[in-house]
């Protein structure tokens, strides 16, 4: 082997792993300053206080046993998924603004390697959030025995619906300059997609509205949730409502993958 | 002219005898069909008192005094606050809130059970009528009493634990860690 | 990193354009420079020396031109980024970050195992008198920031180290600090240096050579002395001699053709003021005539012309203050 081909393998080679080493570096941040837990203490008591209303609502029948699990399931999947593009949209744009962006990008790492690794520790916000929701879930889901299905709906529905709202998190920190413009058009786009499952008699009444409630991928996930958690329909009924939460995901880890090439450090004039 | 005179007085009490028998027969109808029929409804317990958030079981028994079998029956329960002009949502208390009961034989007994879960504290009275799907036959019950005593849940469906856990376990590991970031790195320093 | 032969020239940039829209912000530079040199590259704000180290350090796309990193063109960006250190001007750190664990991510990122990327960071940070520093880096001075990215910059043992602005904020202590780690590290590791400053009298002290930027173009590249001596700006000298030679200094300083001037200070006899083009060597042409002649000059004060009188000459500011 020649030294050029002895070089160009230790390149590859470098390529290969440079997201494992971004991906390690990035959740130790995450995990080790105060951010990471902060954002999930802020989700735990959120969801302390949404499950003890829906439980006490549920004690005096105000709310069906099974609606209140849906209620917390639903709201464990939308705040879970916050929490994770909270962390995604400030992956890239922040490291422009704290003018940290430079020195990364001059480093032999592929850029898709960068992302990547960024995009995988920003889903260990979701992981942790999930894992903090699962005992809320399955101590309400244990009245009306909807244990397995809570978690399985949390679990399947919620992770696409977080894995996909992550990557666009992601995609829109890379090409967005300001890292306060990153977090809110993320944002804003999640609660957009997460209204019309919010509004019922509206999009139900629209010819279209089914359609768009399917077609939208977090109305569709939060929908799923509805439909085997309160509607108690069978799960053979919902893979509809799982493709566009599965398209979704891979288009958008696509295109903050393909986005990366063309990161840009924005200052440049 | 004597003649006369009978036959006006003969009509007259005649008309006087139909009419005092017809209102005799509608003054029986609010527990009793024309003619032979007699239903009667009862709700127990009569007087209950239960805490918020408990159940309570309805029985609402229907006889049937009358010599021919009723018609289909349907049994609705109400329940309504007389003390308040507010409405109660009976829908609240339980999901179905009309049931069949179908035809009793004369001398025959039904009854019927509701569970009953109150949404909120205070005085109610609960009451059932019986009525046929096809004519205007209503016989109700007796009202029965249901005071429903204010009770505090601190830990409903034992969320309380997870609700306060998870939270403060965050929490403490919050602390946790932003102690160690402060503490000197001696291990570091050598 | 590489154990490929060293090339003779560690970088080469022709005819390197850089457009933004429609602002060409590099208009054709040229460049090269050596193993071990240490290259200034001057310029007025905007004159485009940020994007000629961005286009080196394949940041920003360059629109035409070639660039050859320790023999590596734009083809194999991967590979001009693991021959390149950077100490970008813009430069940002984790404050929660330690300075160790800082380095030892940055020599992961080129491909170093663990143990060997910590002991790498600990060789680095001892270089940089930072191996004592624990705490994180959001508590270090800018001093200590400066010199924790002069230490990821060399992290990888570059053979092009690329340095904007990297004594700017620092005292004169720690000027003199980062300068000497400097050129330490072109001398013992070979590491060529180009350092984009304004601080023009570091410049040229530290350079071998200098190039100045203006408008996008190369408008002077050589030694500081050839710079200097091609920006047009005058020299002075100041010669005392005694009273009866000064008819015969005034005749042999004027042939030299470098002699722009020859002045007389009337309250001072035997003073004389030169004022000569800023050709190389002009201070030991002045003496050698003048001993020639069999004059010897009692006081002898030559002013060369600085470098930074020759870039306000060479730069638009020069011109626009003109």
């Amino acid at each position: 082997m020649t030294t050029t081909e002895r070089a160009a393998r230790q390149h590859q080679e470098r390529a290969r792993s440079g997201w494992r080493v971004v991906l390690r570096k990035e959740t130790a941040d995450l995990w080790l300053s105060a951010k990471g837990l902060s954002v999930l203490l802020a989700f735990s008591i959120a969801l302390s206080v949404l499950a003890y209303l829906a439980s006490g609502d549920a004690a005096i029948n105000l709310l069906d046993a099974r609606e209140s699990v849906g209620v917390v399931v639903k709201t464990a999947i939308g705040l879970g998924t916050l929490t994770a593009v909270v962390v995604s949209a400030d992956a890239i744009s922040g490291e422009r603004e704290r003018g940290t962006l430079e020195a990364l990008l001059v480093t032999p790492v592929a850029r898709r390697d960068i992302v990547t690794g960024k995009l995988l520790a920003a889903s260990t916000m979701w992981l942790a959030a999930l894992v903090v929701a699962l005992p809320f879930v399955v101590v309400m889901a244990d009245g009306p025995r909807v244990g397995l299905d809570a978690v399985l709906v949390l679990v399947i529905s919620g992770g696409l619906v977080a894995a996909a709202l992550t990557a666009l998190g992601l995609a829109i920190s890379s090409f967005v300059m300001s890292n306060r413009a990153s977090l809110a058009a993320s944002i804003s786009i999640l609660l957009m997609l997460a209204a019309p499952s919010q509004l019922p008699a509206i999009t139900k009444s629209a010819t279209l509205g089914p359609v768009l409630i399917k077609a939208n991928p977090v109305s569709a996930g939060l929908t799923l949730a509805d439909n085997v958690l309160v509607k108690q329909q069978e799960w053979t009924e919902q893979w509809i409502y799982l493709l566009s939460p599965i398209l979704a995901t891979i288009a958008l880890t696509a295109a903050a993958i393909l986005l990366a090439r063309r990161l840009q450090l924005g200052d440049a004039r | 002219m004597s003649r006369l005179a009978a036959l006006l007085i003969a009509l007259l009490t005649a008309a006087l005898l139909a009419i005092s028998g017809s209102a005799s027969a509608h003054a029986a109808g609010a527990t009793r069909s024309p003619g032979t029929r007699s239903i009667d409804v009862r709700v127990d317990p009569r007087d209950a008192s239960v805490k918020l958030g408990e159940t309570l079981p309805l029985h609402v028994t229907l006889t049937n005094n009358g010599a021919e079998a009723t018609p289909e029956l349907v049994l609705h329960l109400d329940v309504t606050d007389p003390t308040k002009s507010t409405s109660v949502d009976p829908e609240d208390w339980t999901s179905t809130l009309t049931k069949q009961v179908g035809a009793i034989p004369p001398g025959d007994t039904r009854v019927v059970e509701w569970i009953v879960q109150p949404i909120s504290s205070g005085d109610f009275v609960a009451y059932a009528v019986a009525l046929t799907p096809r004519s205007r036959t209503i016989a109700a019950s007796n009202a029965a009493t249901i005071r429903v005593e204010h009770q505090q849940t601190l830990n409903p469906h034992g969320i309380l634990g997870v609700a306060l856990g998870v939270p403060a376990a965050l929490g403490a590991l919050l602390l946790v860690q932003q102690w160690m970031a402060r503490r000197p790195r001696n291990s570091d320093q050598r | 990193m590489t154990d490929e032969p060293t090339p003779a020239l560690a970088l080469e940039c022709v005819d390197l354009h850089v457009r933004y829209g429609t602002f060409m912000a590099v208009d054709g530079v040229s460049l090269v420079a050596r193993p071990g040199e240490i290259l200034g590259l001057l310029g007025p704000n905007g004159a485009g020396k940020t994007s000629v180290v961005r286009a080196i350090t394949t940041i920003v796309p360059v629109t035409s031109g070639t660039i050859l990193v320790n023999g590596h063109d734009l083809t194999d960006p991967v590979a001009i980024r693991t021959s390149i250190g950077v100490l970008p001007e813009s430069n940002g750190y984790p404050g929660i970050q330690t300075a160790k664990a800082h380095l030892t991510f940055y020599a992961e990122l080129f491909g170093l195992d663990p143990r060997e990327a910590r002991r790498q960071a600990e060789h680095r940070l001892r270089q940089l008198g930072l191996d004592d520093k624990s705490q994180p880096i959001g508590t270090f001075s800018r001093g200590m920031r400066q010199r924790l990215g002069l230490a990821r910059a060399l992290i990888n043992r570059p053979a092009v180290l690329l340095l904007d602005e990297p004594t700017l904020g620092l005292d004169p202590a720690g000027r003199e600090d980062l300068l000497r780690q400097l050129a330490s590290s072109a001398v013992e590791e070979g590491t060529c240096v180009i350092l984009c400053s304004h601080q023009l009298d570091e410049v040229e002290r530290v350079c071998d050579r200098v190039a100045v930027m203006d408008h996008g173009r190369i408008v002077a590249d050589g030694t500081v002395d050839h710079v200097v001596a091609g920006s047009g700006v005058t020299q002075r000298a100041r010669i005392r001699v005694a009273l009866g030679d000064v008819l015969a200094a005034d005749e042999v300083l004027r042939a030299l053709p470098a002699v722009s001037a020859v002045e007389y200070d009337n309250a001072r006899p035997g003073d004389i003021d030169v004022e000569l083009a800023p050709v190389d060597g002009a201070r030991s042409q002045l003496l050698k005539v003048l001993l020639d002649a069999r004059i010897e000059p009692r006081a002898f004060d030559f002013q060369r012309a600085a470098l930074s009188d020759a870039f306000l000459a060479l730069t638009s500011r020069g011109r626009e203050t003109e």
